[in-house]
């Protein structure tokens, strides 16, 4: 029933027959049948770029930990969640301490967005679970932790021993787990942060600010140990932070050579799938670095033989539309003619790690990029900002997130900035990231087709 | 259909979530023009309204040499030779008519929108909404009919009142409570129905601001057809506005004006 998907999802023949028992049962508790099946067949062909063996690789292994994710409680004594936006490698560390037979890590949100949503577009029924479980709708909460609590409480995911979670961006994790700690009982090691400088203090950090976020990294630390019962090794340290380091540049190089090809080599929707794993602890440490340099390598063939998939010369956008839960709208964009050089938060621009003043320091316990995204709203229009002028852009859609309090407050400054110094078009577009009823791809059309030939007449009269 | 190349006669086809709208066009001079109620087939209100801008012009299917579509319906006519979102649309029809217009103000039944123009007609920028009704025709409707009037008769019914309510409520439903307990107070029909205009204008006008006012303000769309809301758009941008003869054909005459540019 599930083969040709499998196998769309980079699965081996003998890899199916071997896990089809696992699968099975983690199908059958998705409740997933033919329909869902066919409707991921097509919608991976009509989204993606699966004809790419790296992305491929990606799919799968976003499957496979799906399957371990909805057997965790079967396979595994202790389970540990955490989600965006957490860090990955204070996550990957404490992970790599722990028997990997023992201990079930994972990011159920993220996990089930880009399976459940991308794939079978099947995520509405977690998110209403969430909304009658303490979440209600009208409140602004955040999709993604609905969706987690939704599929926990639909028994379809189990409870998880610790949940490891961070305010960096935004205050939601922290109403989320206070409910999953109070309703349900779940000990949470939160991570606390406070995003709070004045304006023109970017790119220097609050020093008491650092010191703060360390003394809360060590405070998680500590309650992880306890309550899983193991001891944080050096080693698990260092084989997180080296590989996420390998990943990143990889990844980096990647963006920076999609960004600069004309014509666009692959969709940003393809790309994503390679992004979210920036946000997911996974033991298979080298299929991710495998799947990624051989879609690096793809993509320098396509570019090298001059293939894309838009037209040579498409104007080129700066775009921060990333929707965890459905490629729809980034290839309603592309099939606009509009060619997406670079994605935000695709990609931490290398001149903002190199001006961090923290970033030994924040390295060492493991919490450095993600220090760089959430400095203050003047960092994230300035990053856009930079990011515009990187990939020196046509134009810019600018998303406009529901529900989401760290992007929200700097969509319309950023817009003015961009509009103001780089004198290009910008596009507010509404949306979500997590929950695909605030929006749809037929609503966003109209916008986006306008705006399209606003950025087409605007290169034309700049090329004049 | 086929593109006639010898044709100059171009129509603009509009079908909106309300009323479709067909513009026939040769030489710069609007030929005919005919309005419908879209009804449940996008399909079958594009033909119809076309057939009778035809038959208003006396001609024929054969004798046009490029139509373009346009409105929420544009992807679902079948003859047009090309489909081109109605923002771009409205603001080329208006530039035809009033070349110092800057700004368009365009609210149809389903949404609202406000529209920068630049001098040759082209957008400059623009925001939409889609999402609520509140801002749009159909919160007109819908108040009409909770107080027992004809839509047509809300505009002069406001220009009579004294002290227009105060709608605090964004939301259309919420509204619509709060105009029945306005209602049981005592408010007059004419400052209810101001109220409302009020509201919707001061929904529109914030909305618009991220695009900026600049003079010359258009007014289009069917709701440009009632004075009060005119009136209270005015007085919420600070500006005077135009409204075209035929508001509700702007978005169709564009597009037959951007059918003509395709010929040449």
């Amino acid at each position: 029933m599930y083969t040709e998907l499998l196998k769309l999802c980079g699965f081996e023949p003998d890899e199916i027959k071997r896990e089809r028992p696992r699968v099975d049962r983690a199908f059958a508790k998705l409740g997933l049948d033919e329909e869902d099946f066919r409707r991921g067949e097509w919608r991976l062909k009509e989204y993606l770029d699966i004809e790419l063996l790296g992305l491929r690789k990606f799919l799968g292994i976003w499957m496979r930990e799906l399957v371990n994710l909805v057997l965790a409680r079967e396979e595994h004594d202790k389970i540990v969640y955490s989600d965006f936006p957490m860090e990955l490698r204070p996550l990957m560390s404490m992970m790599l301490s722990t028997d990997e037979k023992e201990v079930y890590f994972g990011v159920p949100g993220q996990i089930i967005n880009m399976t459940m949503g991308q794939i079978f577009d099947k995520i509405t029924p977690y998110i209403e679970v969430g909304e009658e479980s303490g979440m209600p709708p009208g409140a602004a909460h955040c999709a993604l932790y609905q969706t987690r609590l939704g599929a926990m409480v639909k028994g379809v995911i189990p409870f998880p021993d610790l949940s490891v979670i961070a305010s960096y961006h935004c205050d939601q994790p922290a109403e989320a787990e206070e409910l999953l700690h109070e309703v349900y009982g779940v000990p949470v090691a939160y991570l606390d942060s406070c995003s709070d400088p004045n304006w023109g203090d970017w790119p220097k950090f609050n020093d008491s600010r650092v010191r703060y976020c360390s003394s809360q990294a060590s405070r998680m630390f500590r309650m992880f140990e306890e309550i899983i019962g193991c001891q944080m090794t050096e080693e698990a340290i260092r084989t997180a932070n080296r590989s996420n380091a390998i990943f990143r540049l990889t990844f980096q190089a990647l963006i920076e050579l999609i960004g600069h090809a004309d014509p666009q080599p692959i969709s940003q929707a393809s790309l994503a799938h390679a992004f979210f794993l920036n946000s997911m602890p996974t033991r298979d440490i080298e299929g991710k670095q495998q799947a990624l340099e051989i879609l690096a390598e793809e993509v320098k063939q396509r570019v090298e033989r001059g293939e894309g998939i838009l037209e040579k010369g498409a104007p080129g956008v700066f775009c921060t539309a990333t929707i965890s839960v459905d490629p729809s709208i980034t290839r309603m964009i592309e099939r606009t003619g509009l060619a997406i050089r670079i994605q935000i938060p695709n990609w931490l621009s290398p001149w903002v790690l190199t001006k961090h003043p923290y970033r030994e320091w924040s390295d060492m316990i493991g919490v450095g990029p993600c220090l760089d995204i959430p400095h203050s709203c003047e960092a994230h229009c300035l990053i856009n900002l930079e990011n515009c002028k990187a990939f020196n852009v046509d134009g810019a859609i600018n998303f406009y997130p529901y529900s989401c309090r760290e992007w929200v407050p700097t969509v319309i400054i950023t817009k003015r900035m961009i509009e103001k110094e780089l004198g290009i078009p910008v596009l507010v577009l509404e949306g979500d990231c997590y929950d695909t009823r605030n929006y749809s791809a037929g609503q966003l059309r109209t916008r986006v087709e306008t705006f399209a030939e606003l950025v087409k007449a605007h290169k034309a009269a700049k090329a004049a | 259909m086929r593109v006639n190349i010898k044709n100059t006669i171009t129509a603009g086809v509009d079908v909106g979530a309300a009323t479709a709208k067909t513009v026939i066009v040769t030489d710069g001079k609007i030929l005919s023009h005919a309005v419908i109620p879209t009804g449940d087939s996008v399909a079958r209100a594009a033909e119809k309204v076309t057939a009778a801008a035809l038959e208003e012009a006396g001609l024929s299917m054969p004798d046009l040499g490029f139509v373009i579509s346009t409105g929420y319906g544009r992807n679902g006519v079948a003859f047009a030779n090309k489909a081109v979102t109605e923002i771009i649309c409205h603001a080329k029809g208006v530039n035809f008519l009033i070349p110092a217009a800057r700004t368009v103000i365009d609210i149809g039944g389903q949404d609202s929108k406000v529209i920068g123009v630049r001098e040759d007609g082209n957008v400059s920028d623009f925001v939409m909404n889609d999402k609520c009704a509140a801002g749009t025709g159909r919160f007109l409707e819908v108040m009409a009919d909770v107080l027992g009037l004809d839509i047509e008769e809300m505009g002069p019914v406001s220009l009579t009142s004294k002290e227009p309510c105060l709608i605090s409520s964004t939301c259309t439903i919420f509204a619509e409570t709060e105009m029945v307990s306005l209602r049981a107070e005592g408010r007059t029909r004419e400052d209810l129905v101001a109220g409302i205009h009020r509201a919707v204008a001061s929904r529109v006008a914030v909305m618009g601001r991220t695009v900026g006012y600049r003079e010359q303000v258009v007014f289009t769309g069917g709701v440009a057809k009632n004075i009060g809301v005119k009136n209270a758009l005015e007085s919420g941008i600070g500006l005077p506005i135009l409204i075209p003869e035929e508001p509700q054909i702007i978005g169709a005459l564009g597009a037959a004006l951007l059918a003509r540019n395709e010929l040449s």
